[in-house]
């Protein structure tokens, strides 16, 4: 290789045009569907409603995956991903909310609203009782919460096209490095937060299921699953639905021919993506029963994270001369 | 030629007190900068913890308002130097403060900022404020014209040092028959106007890697040479820029263009000097006192000798960076590292996994993933952490990996050994795994 010949600016559109965007406007519309299911419930009060308000709250918390990782550029400290997903919930404080008309955009309330607020709302509180009044209003409030956030940040992102592909480099402020470096932010806290915790990696073995994601539903599984699709959708350029493949790290990586001790980078990640995703799949349970009845198998998956962790945060990022920091120094 | 080795020679003071006010200046901004970006908050009083040096551990941060007002002295004091006020004093405060800041946290090391020290330190025995200062004006001390050229000698063989072990620390395989790591540098920075494009090319990063190696190895002899100074100071110039242009290095360009003024001629510096104090006609200094003779002597057999220490180190020093530090090894390695740290509680044999992202800033964990020493301050930081929340009986391994100038992750420490078992010294570091 005597010219780096990779099109950096190509790669920022693509991401923009067939992912950030495609994924902001899937997500959004997944909540608007959520929030009028909402409010037929909210009238009927019928299970045939409730049914469905369920479902598609699954699908739009589905979707939500696919947009937490773009916690950057425009939409780099705003919060978003810990004000619509923080785990596991307050269920005393979601309770004390339902009189008490709360203001939410506080620090404190993080875990009393949200997917997870709504999780329990529906798969623990409503389940027993379809007439609950006070428990369906909160129920709005936060669906009518989580609408307003996304919108704010779908609008930052639909604003920003020219400043995020023109800041092409790879060095700090650079749409590259700041990519780079959120989606590894997104990888770890999937690695610790989803899966780390619960399962006792952190608390020498002491198992937490109650502290996964979505341990009401019991569909945290399928939501790490969705996280990590979506990471390695990223990786390698591919569109929310598959169909469109353009410039990726991916072929980044393939350009500049990166080794790792003599293999190819670019098949090491792959592998390492392909093998977390089988062994979350092959989980024999729900993740929040796999923690205590298959630590074994969880542990493969928590390892085949960490492997890729390895790669993405010290291989690619050298290769490409993303800087780890955001921060501008006096460096020498 | 062999006149011009006697140091009691008598030249003109002006560069000195000019390279005492250009210093000053940039102590000054600097000093100013650093306050007004925020990094005093960000740097030191956020963090809970924070890595020291070896030998320097009792150098912690004080109280908030001590912070603050150490800054405050930092200023007043560059503000003495730059204007030659209380000047002797300022210069003993400015190194002592500056470099008490320096040892409140090891993550935060730079070359640069050791030189600033250094330099800081020199500017204590030098006459600088003999003229063209407030000392003089308001009489406080007695003025020269002319001083040994001895003075001017102490700063320029300091710069001198520093260009030539950065000159020498790029003679290695990886720089000059691998152009790493400028190969990565510099098409990372492709999107600027004009010539980002060039930077893709694979000759540029060995131009400018070649190009490095011998300026820094030449640039001090045209600098001493009077027939090519000016020349070389246009180098100096443009070189600065280009490191500014290409890389995060913040004021450091500036600090050294300043610093290189030394070399230039009283012309140079009386065309701004003039403006700002009067010149007061005087007498000459003639006098070198032994004491000082002697302690320059040694200070700079030191500086010599010290950069070379990691010749006693075994195995790869880019990898190992045992003596890698105080050494002028700029900007040679692209490294990265990842680490997490595992927790053996010997009571019930389970164990816990810790990320120390969760304890530390972004660049202290950036410094964390690459150094050894940093890895074990760390782990006995974490012992104490755990010793408090009441796990009395616990073994701390380091599950790490580095990638050194983009060959690829491998293990870094000895992921067997207990790191509450070791301690910090100057001996070879056994845990350390061998270089891929």
């Amino acid at each position: 290789m005597s010219k780096m010949d990779f099109d950096r600016k190509a790669m920022l559109e693509n991401w923009y045009d067939n992912i950030i965007i495609p994924s902001f406007t899937e997500f959004n519309y997944d909540l608007e569907v959520l929030a009028l299911k909402a409010n037929s419930f909210s009238e009927s009060h019928d299970s045939s409603h409730f049914k469905e308000l369920k479902s598609d709250f699954l699908k739009a918390w589905k979707s939500f995956q696919a947009v937490k990782l773009f916690e950057f550029g425009p939409s780099a400290n705003l919060n978003f991903r810990s004000s619509l997903n923080s785990y596991p919930s307050d269920t005393l404080k979601i309770k004390n909310n339902f009189n008490s008309n709360p203001n939410l955009g506080g620090a404190n309330m993080l875990n009393a609203k949200g997917f997870p607020a709504i999780d329990y709302l529906l798969f623990n509180r409503l389940s027993k009782n379809l007439e609950d009044t006070a428990a369906i209003a909160y129920l709005k409030l936060i669906i009518a919460d989580l609408e307003v956030l996304t919108q704010d940040v779908n609008q930052l992102w639909l604003n920003h096209r020219s400043d995020f592909i023109n800041a092409s480099g790879t060095d700090i402020g650079s749409s590259t490095g700041m990519a780079v470096n959120a989606m590894n932010k997104d990888f770890e806290l999937l690695k610790n937060a989803k899966i780390g915790f619960p399962s006792g990696k952190r608390t020498f073995g002491q198992t937490f299921p109650e502290a996964c994601e979505a341990y009401y539903s019991l569909y945290s599984k399928e939501l790490s699953l969705a996280n990590i699709e979506a990471i390695y959708r990223f990786w390698q350029g591919l569109s929310p639905d598959n169909s469109t493949k353009g410039p990726s790290l991916e072929d980044y990586i393939i350009e500049l021919e990166v080794m790792s001790l003599g293999e190819n980078l670019d098949v090491l990640i792959h592998n390492q993506f392909t093998e977390a995703i089988q062994n979350l799949n092959a989980l024999p349970a729900s993740l929040e029963q796999s923690v205590n009845d298959y630590p074994k198998e969880v542990d493969d998956v928590y390892l085949a994270i960490q492997n890729n962790i390895i790669y993405l945060k010290t291989d690619m990022p050298s290769a490409f001369g993303v800087l780890i920091t955001y921060q501008d120094n006096d460096g020498d | 030629m062999f006149k011009g080795l006697n140091p009691y020679r008598q030249v003109s003071i002006v560069p000195l007190a000019g390279f005492r006010f250009l210093f000053g200046l940039a102590m000054l901004y600097s000093t100013l900068r650093f306050v007004l970006l925020g990094w005093v908050n960000e740097l030191y009083i956020e963090p809970d913890f924070h890595f020291k040096f070896y030998g320097f551990e009792w150098a912690i941060v004080p109280p908030d308002f001590l912070v603050y007002l150490i800054f405050a002295l930092l200023i007043l004091s560059s503000i003495g130097i730059l204007m030659g006020l209380f000047y002797r004093i300022s210069a003993i405060l400015f190194f002592l403060l500056f470099s008490y800041v320096e040892l409140w946290d090891a993550a935060n090391y730079l070359n640069h900022y050791y030189f600033v020290s250094l330099i800081s330190f020199l500017l204590i025995l030098l006459p600088a404020h003999r003229n063209f200062s407030l000392d003089v004006q308001i009489r406080r001390v007695q003025a020269y014209n002319g001083i040994p050229t001895f003075y001017l000698w102490i700063p320029k063989i300091m710069l001198s040092i520093v260009y030539l072990y950065a000159g020498i620390a790029k003679l290695n395989p990886d720089w000059m028959i691998e152009a790493m790591p400028l190969k990565i540098w510099l098409p990372a920075k492709s999107d600027l106007w004009l010539i980002g494009d060039l930077l893709n090319y694979e000759w540029i990063a060995y131009a400018f890697s070649w190009g490095g190696a011998f300026y820094d190895l030449c640039i001090p002899f045209l600098l001493w040479n009077k027939r090519t100074t000016s020349i070389a100071f246009a180098l100096v110039v443009f070189f600065h820029l280009i490191t500014r242009l290409l890389f995060p290095i913040g004021v450091f360009p500036l600090v050294m263009i300043l610093s290189t003024t030394i070399f230039l001629s009283a012309s140079f510096h009386l065309a701004y000097l003039n403006k700002i104090f009067p010149f007061v006609e005087s007498g000459s200094m003639r006098y070198i006192s032994k004491v000082l003779k002697n302690s320059v002597v040694i200070f700079f057999v030191f500086q010599i000798l010290w950069p070379f220490r990691f010749l006693a180190y075994p195995g790869s020093l880019f990898w190992r960076e045992e003596g890698y530090r105080l050494s002028w090894r700029v900007m040679l390695i692209e490294k990265a590292g990842y680490i997490n740290y595992k927790i053996k509680d010997l009571n019930t044999n389970k164990v816990s996994w810790i990320n120390p992202e969760d304890y530390l800033t972004i660049n202290q964990h950036k410094q964390l993933g690459t150094q050894a020493d940093l890895i074990l301050q760390f782990a006995h930081y974490l012992e104490e952490e755990y010793h408090k929340k009441g796990y009395s009986n616990i073994e701390i391994y380091a599950d790490s990996y580095v990638d050194l100038q983009s060959k690829g992750s491998a293990p870094f420490i000895d992921p067997t050994v207990d790191l509450t078992k070791e301690a910090e010294s100057f001996k070879p570091k056994t845990w350390i795994l061998k270089a891929p």
